[in-house]
């Protein structure tokens, strides 16, 4: 499936002083998908990022968009929208909006898109308003269509719900939904394990600036096997078959050795505590982020 | 594909143009300064009516003064000191007996305030009038005597051709004004310019920008635009003064000056001064946090423009020493410097060729320098950049 790759990385090294940030990562990213770059805080996420979009240059490796190398034309391809705020707070929304616009090289009809996009996140009556006007949420949204307003090939979100009410926050999922349907490459950089559990195809996790894991979600979850959630009262034995437990008081997280058997698992739970819930599934992403960090330390 | 440094250019500039720190600056400034001047010079004089004039009494015992409508005679000093009590005369003067051999006079007032004493030229002419009567001097030879030149200098060259000819103080003042706005618009410019890039590091916006425009072409249209505001207000202030002079008497100072090369030599240091000072404060601001750790950090470039205002002297007495020489040739001091110097002397043109060369590459340098540092201190916030940050970022 290598024509349906928008983005690739390979080899990617870069050090600040005598500190490797990253590590020799290749991974690559296809067209209509979300892919979740993930990490613990310092990873090297955010570098990545900026690599990609070339404003940092890396020691060595490369970054290929379209199988071409960085160029002008390339970076109006790619959409980002940054973790910090990053917006002119004393001008109109529409100004703000159209000056980012010209920037990502667009010319033709800027003003019926801003509208079109700012009446699909609600915030048409706020056109004419100085940015600061806006509320945390509302800004985080203006800059959700400064990224988009030029309909980019690649589309990447660095905690794009961070600030947002659950009813903006479905708004903007769906939209990402959206674009990905519609053959955007979305890469989208979250603690929000929860959310790239439901909305990302592919994931690279890196931490200390190495890759730890890449791949398909659900590939991944089913190497690192099943759990089952417990929800209980009384004092929790770990029977055989169980090699670890994340237990939070009235509800636990077994997590099982290879071949576990679940059914002797319930059995021997039965009558040791009073169980109100028993359910095997597939282990969260929220667990296995925790194990592979640890297990790094 | 239009040129991403325009779109920055034109934004900036828009967005300065519209401030109202900036309409002050450049249009209601120069009027309150202007009008006032212009009020003074045109209608004041008119404005003060004879019988204000001050009256000066005097007490003549060496017998050659004559009276006069503001030189009131007394014949002695206690009746001038009278009279002084009551408000009649503002001061008198006592001419002794022995004047013609020691020249000397006494002036009494009431107060001593520097103001109250009367006035020194007044008194001269009335002094000299009567002198050159009693001597009997023709009318005509007495005003020759008061004026005795009015001059024109000529200066020519080996082979005795005229090579320059200046007029009086307009010569003079014309480039010195020049100078002092190139200081004036390329600080001010500046100013802005820094003021943008701390509110783009405050509200962090700079990572979005360098996600559309690389650094290199930011940092270009940051300057163009804040340098055209600079023009701008320049140009305004030019424009105000102009219309101001030449409707005042103070025309007459200015007639027959050749001012376009001096213009254009003037435009041609403002936009590369400019650059130099622009991209070097760019830089200083991009490392900052604040405004005011960058004006901290600025306050070296801001120092090199003061210097030429602290030499402003010795270069007028010196204009050809090797101080004024040197701050030729160097980057941050010979816009403002060779401007000065220009009335002056007669600058060789290899020495305004050579300041100039010295410029661009001065502005080529520091812009290759700065882009970097711009790029990695514009992504830098909570923390000011160390010199050890700044040689990392040099090698990036």
């Amino acid at each position: 499936m290598e024509e349906k790759v928008t983005l690739k990385v390979e080899n990617l090294t870069k050090s600040f002083d005598s500190k490797k940030v990253l590590d020799n990562i290749s991974f690559c990213v296809k067209k209509d998908e979300v892919f979740g770059l993930l990490g613990p805080n310092g990873a090297g996420k955010t570098t990545m990022i900026r690599v990609i979009l070339d404003i940092l240059k890396p020691d060595t490796g490369e970054v290929k968009v379209f199988g071409e190398s960085f160029s002008e034309k390339i970076k109006e391809m790619i959409g980002y929208l940054p973790e910090e705020s990053g917006l002119y707070k004393k001008i109109k929304v529409f100004d703000c909006i159209k000056y980012f616009a010209s920037l990502k090289g667009m010319e033709n009809n800027i003003d019926s898109k801003i509208d079109y996009w700012l009446k699909k996140l609600n915030l048409r009556e706020y056109k004419n308003k100085k940015v600061q006007e806006l509320s945390k949420g509302m800004q985080r949204q203006l800059q959700f269509i400064i990224s988009i307003i030029h309909n980019p090939d690649i589309l990447i979100l660095d905690e794009p719900f961070y600030g947002l009410d659950p009813i903006n926050k479905k708004l903007s999922k769906d939209i990402i939904l959206e674009l990905k349907n519609k053959g955007m490459s979305i890469i989208m950089s979250t603690h929000q394990m929860d959310e790239v559990e439901r909305m990302c195809d592919r994931i690279l996790m890196i931490n200390k600036g190495r890759k730890v894991l890449y791949g398909n979600l659900n590939e991944i979850k089913t190497k690192y096997g099943s759990s089952i959630m417990v929800e209980y009262e009384g004092k929790l034995p770990k029977p055989e078959g169980i090699k670890k437990i994340n237990d939070y008081g009235n509800y636990a997280e077994l997590m099982l050795e290879r071949n576990a058997n679940t059914q002797n698992i319930l059995k021997n739970l039965v009558g040791k505590v009073e169980l109100k819930k028993f359910e095997v599934k597939t282990r969260s992403l929220n667990e296995i982020f925790i194990e592979v960090v640890e297990n790094e330390k | 594909m239009k040129n991403k440094s325009l779109i920055v250019a034109k934004y900036e500039f828009l967005k300065t143009v519209k401030r109202k720190g900036f309409l002050f600056a450049a249009l209601l400034l120069p009027l309150l300064i202007m009008l006032p001047l212009m009020f003074t010079m045109h209608y004041l004089p008119s404005l003060i009516p004879e019988s204000a004039t001050e009256k000066i009494g005097f007490v003549d015992y060496a017998g050659f003064l004559e009276p006069e409508q503001n030189f009131i005679q007394y014949r002695d000093i206690e009746a001038a000191k009278q009279a002084l009590i009551d408000g009649n005369t503002s001061s008198f003067f006592v001419v002794r007996k022995d004047y013609f051999n020691t020249s000397r006079i006494t002036i009494y007032s009431k107060d001593r305030s520097f103001f109250s004493s009367a006035p020194t030229k007044t008194l001269k002419d009335f002094l000299m009038k009567n002198i050159l009567r009693y001597g009997n001097v023709s009318g005509e030879i007495a005003e020759k005597i008061k004026n005795p030149m009015a001059t024109e200098k000529v200066t020519i060259d080996e082979q005795g051709n005229i090579k320059e000819k200046k007029s009086g103080i307009g010569g003079f003042l014309l480039p010195y004004a020049l100078a002092m706005l190139l200081i004036l618009g390329i600080m001010t410019s500046s100013g802005y310019l820094m003021q943008g890039i701390v509110e783009e590091k405050e509200s962090r916006t700079g990572e979005l920008l360098l996600s559309s425009i690389s650094a290199d072409q930011l940092l270009k249209g940051k300057i163009l635009g804040y340098g055209s505001v600079g023009l701008l207000q320049i140009g305004i202030w030019i424009l105000v003064g102009l219309i101001m002079i030449f409707n005042s008497p103070l025309a007459g100072l200015f007639v027959g000056i050749e001012i376009s090369w001096v213009f254009a030599l003037a435009i041609l240091y403002f936009i590369l001064g400019y650059f130099l000072f622009a991209v070097s404060i760019a830089c200083a601001a991009s490392i900052s946090t604040s405004t005011r750790e960058a004006q901290q950090t600025s306050m070296i470039f801001t120092m090199f423009a003061i210097i030429p205002m602290m030499f402003a002297q010795f270069i007028m007495m010196a204009p050809n020493s090797i101080v004024a020489k040197v701050l030729t040739y160097f980057p941050y001091t010979s816009p403002f410097i060779t401007m000065m110097r220009l009335p002056l002397v007669e600058v060789p043109f290899y020495e305004i060729a050579l300041s100039i060369a010295i410029l661009i590459i001065s502005v080529g340098l520091v812009t290759k320098l700065s882009g970097k540092i711009f790029r990695m201190g514009m992504l830098r916030y909570g923390k000011r950049a160390s010199l050890r940050d700044i040689m990392g970022f040099l090698k990036e």
